[in-house]
């Protein structure tokens, strides 16, 4: 595939993927409705873990009932069970241009990420469904879980294309409108949404999921190492800017990404999310680690 | 403030073009390195954009306008020749006194770099540099470079005579109308107050001056000869001043005499008079020890009249009258026949007695329409003879009016060109019966007349620099080299041997065969007169230059240049 940043034999890599093993994504609840699988449920049912007792209602399974108690203080109590189902965990890497831009593409390390945060999904039997976005959005894998969907993931991670301009807007706006379960967002993502950082707040309070943010940084973005009188070029949108830089407009320009970054990590804390920036000219792996340093990411 | 490269007008407009084109530069749109990136959303927020494909962009970088327009103007005015200061109009000429007073000690190399350090800090285009020895010389035009000045000036010494600065000025002041002109002298002049006043109001006249005289001094400052108080024809007395404690030595033709002359010596000592001299044009030298201050007085050189005898021969049967007072006259050797010593012969008109030499020749009243009809060389004004001849020849001493009255015909004279010199004079008027021979200036006119024909002129008694010279017109060559013409006066600017290079003719006053010789003569030069020149104000580099500020532009721009490249470097300006 001739703009493939990374291959599905490279994400599917044994070191790569023993890696990542102990990685876990915890939810304290999830809601309803998944299969059955390792996260705690919302719903309360057969499950093997007693968890309460409530009072008898009519229509409730007799089964239930704790006749141990009844015997003693003569009123019926149903006995609860705790329900383990799986997290539906949503991937959605950011594959608009920039992503693919220059030598040493974002996309290799975003993808690699998203690779392996959907394997300490898929290991723990939560479902993981693929949506890439960049102007639009795409449901490249349904919500599914078992290892056995790991390679079949890493194949749809590796065929991703350079799409158009980041529109969170609209890209994110479509997946609310979508009504998957509630679940665990993760946006993989530069966040160079032209309509800023403004635009990428307004798309992603919408979403009824939790939230991680991977935002795939590199040094150049804060400390751009360009001099002179150039003429910029957007490599998503095309768009030309004389740029005459000097001192004071570089001084600008890292207040302007300061602010940037100041408000994805606002963004974060508003709604819960968890962030983590991934320098995309370093390891993937152990940037993540900082994820799992409790052992597990609890959304 | 001026150009001198540029007229005003030309400079400013350059100027202005020069910053409207930097100005037209600055708005035009720089032609960007094409860089893509990632995203420009941050570029958007922190660059000074512009409308991409417009001609000109906003006016950018003002600081940077600046800085490249003040390199440009520096250069642009330093191309144009920028001068400041308010003598920027003025010219300005240095007079390098060159003169004998400036040979003593080391005062005139201490002129020359007075000037040089002067003329330095001058206007290139408006100074002149004149040298105003014997010889006024002009050392350094205007455009010249100053490095010139010290190496014409390499060889040049002060001169054996006066001071011409006040000369010098006074034709600059003549030719130069009224453009202004600082005058500079450097060393010493000898303008009177006077003299200063009469310069026009656009000649400023400053000085820089020399070491005051230390030394002591002793020189001749007088040396001349007048006829023998003895009466011996052939001899003159010769007058000699001196200053200082020194005693003077005299040779004739570079040999000492070998019988000394009998001298007075007046009673302070400054005062040599020289009896009997015998005058055959030699030429007398005389001298002193030397060792002092100044060596340019310490001789003085004078050619003596040549008083020889005059050889006369008269032609047998001419009135006796002539011979009579010839006989007693003891400049004159009268003889009957002529021969190679022969200078004049006395004869009747129309006789070939003595072929082509001068002759005083007889006529009857027929024969000549004047009494008197002088025959000149040719190429000779004879109303000038006329007016020359009618006193040198004692005719003005004639009772003129008697003898015509006793003549019956009026006595004139007349002058017309003639193949050799000659004197007619009526016959008649020789006779006795009329007062003209018996008149007390009968004899003075033979005398003169015999005097004249043989081309015999009593000279000036002294010849001193720089005093004018009465002579005929013509051509003198310094024992230097240098050939000089005139016109009827001439001015000897330097001291030593002249020759005449031309004939001496008849009307003019001849000096002598040899020639003549000058002598310095000049008791300012010696020291002894001081003191009657007029104070003038100093002159001072920074006040009458328009000093030069191409070099200090030209180092600011370098500066300038260097500053811009720093900012450059640290890119505090694109």
């Amino acid at each position: 595939m001739a703009n493939a940043v990374i291959t599905a034999k490279e994400l599917f890599d044994p070191a790569f993927l023993d890696s990542v093993s102990r990685f876990r994504i915890l939810a304290k609840r999830v809601a309803r409705g998944g299969v059955h699988a390792e996260q705690r449920s919302r719903h309360m049912g057969s499950g093997m873990e007693f968890r309460d007792y409530r009072g008898y209602a009519p229509g409730d399974d007799l089964r239930a009932i704790d006749w141990n108690i009844y015997r003693r203080l003569g009123r019926l109590f149903l006995r609860l069970f705790e329900e383990f189902e799986d997290l539906p965990v949503y991937l959605a890497p950011d594959v608009s241009r920039s992503m693919f831009h220059g030598n040493q593409p974002r996309a290799h390390a975003g993808l690699r990420a998203a690779f392996a945060l959907a394997a300490a999904a898929l290991n723990h039997h939560d479902s993981v469904g693929l949506f890439p976005f960049a102007d639009e959005l795409r449901v490249a894998l349904k919500p599914r879980s078992g290892r056995v969907r790991m390679m079949r993931m890493a194949q749809a991670l590796a065929a991703q294309q350079p799409g158009g301009t980041t529109d969170f807007a609209k890209s994110l706006g479509k997946f609310a409108r979508l009504g998957m379960r509630s679940g665990l967002l993760i946006v993989v993502s530069d966040f160079f949404d032209p309509g800023g950082i403004e635009a990428v707040r307004e798309s992603l309070s919408r979403q009824r999921h939790r939230l991680l943010l991977v935002q795939l940084t590199r040094k150049t973005d804060q400390f751009p190492d360009l001099s002179g009188d150039l003429l910029l070029r957007d490599c998503e949108n095309g768009q030309e800017h004389d740029v005459s830089v000097t001192p004071d407009v570089l001084a600008a320009y890292r207040r302007a990404y300061e602010s940037f970054e100041q408000g994805l990590h606002k963004l974060a804390m508003s709604q819960q999310a968890g962030l983590v920036r991934v320098d995309v000219d370093e390891p993937v792996v152990p940037q993540l680690s900082t994820l799992f340093e409790s052992g597990a990411f609890v959304v | 403030m001026s150009f001198s490269n540029l007229p005003l007008v030309w400079g400013l407009l350059g100027a202005l073009v020069i910053a409207g084109m930097l100005y037209l530069l600055q708005r035009l749109r720089v032609r960007h390195r094409l860089v893509e990136v990632e995203t420009t959303l941050f570029w958007q927020q922190a660059m000074e954009e512009s409308r991409a494909r417009v001609l000109v962009q906003r006016f950018r970088h003002p600081w940077a306008y600046i800085l490249i327009l003040a390199i440009a103007l520096l250069l642009w005015l330093s191309v144009a020749g920028l001068r400041g200061g308010g003598n920027a109009q003025r010219d300005h000429v240095v007079l390098l006194d060159g003169s004998a007073a400036m040979a003593i000690g080391e005062r005139f190399p201490e002129a020359v770099s007075l000037a040089s350090d002067y003329v330095g800090a001058l206007p290139e285009d408006a100074r002149t540099v004149v040298l105003c020895g014997g010889r006024v010389r002009t050392v350094l035009r205007p455009g010249e470079e100053s490095l010139l000045l010290a190496r014409r000036l390499q060889d040049a010494q002060p001169e054996a005579s006066p001071n011409t600065v006040a000369r010098v000025l006074q034709q600059f002041a003549q030719v130069r109308g009224n453009r202004p002109i600082t005058v500079c002298v450097v060393g010493e002049h000898s303008l009177s107050a006077g003299e200063l006043a009469l310069l026009p109001e656009s000649i400023e006249v400053r000085q820089l001056k020399v070491s005051e005289r230390t030394e002591t001094n002793a020189g001749i400052t007088a040396f001349g000869v007048r006829p023998a108080a003895s009466g011996k024809w052939h001899n003159v007395d010769v007058l000699l001043e001196v200053v200082g404690p020194a005693i003077p030595d005299l040779q004739l033709d570079g040999v000492a005499f070998a019988n000394a002359p009998e001298v007075t010596v007046s009673a302070d000592g400054s005062h040599y008079h020289f009896r009997d001299v015998p005058a055959h044009g030699q030429s007398l030298l005389a001298s002193l020890p030397g060792g002092d201050a100044l060596v340019h007085d310490d001789h003085a050189q004078f050619v003596l009249p040549d008083r020889r005898p005059i050889t006369v021969a008269v032609q047998a049967g001419v009135a006796d009258v002539l011979r009579q007072v010839l006989t007693a006259d003891a400049g004159v050797v009268l003889q009957d026949t002529v021969d190679a010593e022969t200078r004049v012969v006395i004869r009747s008109v129309g006789s070939d007695f003595g072929g082509q030499l001068p002759a005083l020749e007889l006529s009857t009243m027929e024969q000549a329409e004047d009494a008197f009809l002088v025959f000149h060389p040719p190429g000779l004004d004879p109303d000038q003879v006329l007016d020359d001849l009618y006193r040198g020849l004692g005719l003005n001493e004639i009772d003129a009016m008697s003898t015509s009255a006793a003549l019956g015909r009026a006595v004139t004279m007349g002058a017309k060109p003639g193949t050799s010199k000659r004197l007619w004079v009526w016959q008649k008027l020789l006779h006795p019966d009329y007062d003209f021979v018996n008149s007390r200036s009968f004899p003075l006119f033979v005398g003169l007349s015999i005097r004249w024909l043989a081309g015999f002129e009593a000279g000036p008694d002294q010849i001193a620099v720089g005093q004018p010279l009465s002579l005929a017109d013509g051509a003198v060559k310094h024992e230097g080299g240098q050939s000089r013409a005139f016109s009827a006066s001439f001015v000897p600017g330097l001291a030593g041997s002249y020759s005449m290079a031309s004939d001496v003719n008849a009307s003019g006053v001849a000096v002598g065969s040899k020639g003549f010789a000058a002598s310095l003569l000049d008791p300012h030069s010696t020291g002894v007169i001081d003191g009657f020149a007029a104070p003038l104000p100093a002159a001072t580099t920074a006040t009458a230059s328009g000093y030069d500020l191409i070099t200090v532009l030209l180092f600011l721009a370098l500066l300038l240049l260097g500053v811009e490249w720093l900012l450059f470097r640290t890119s505090r300006i694109p």
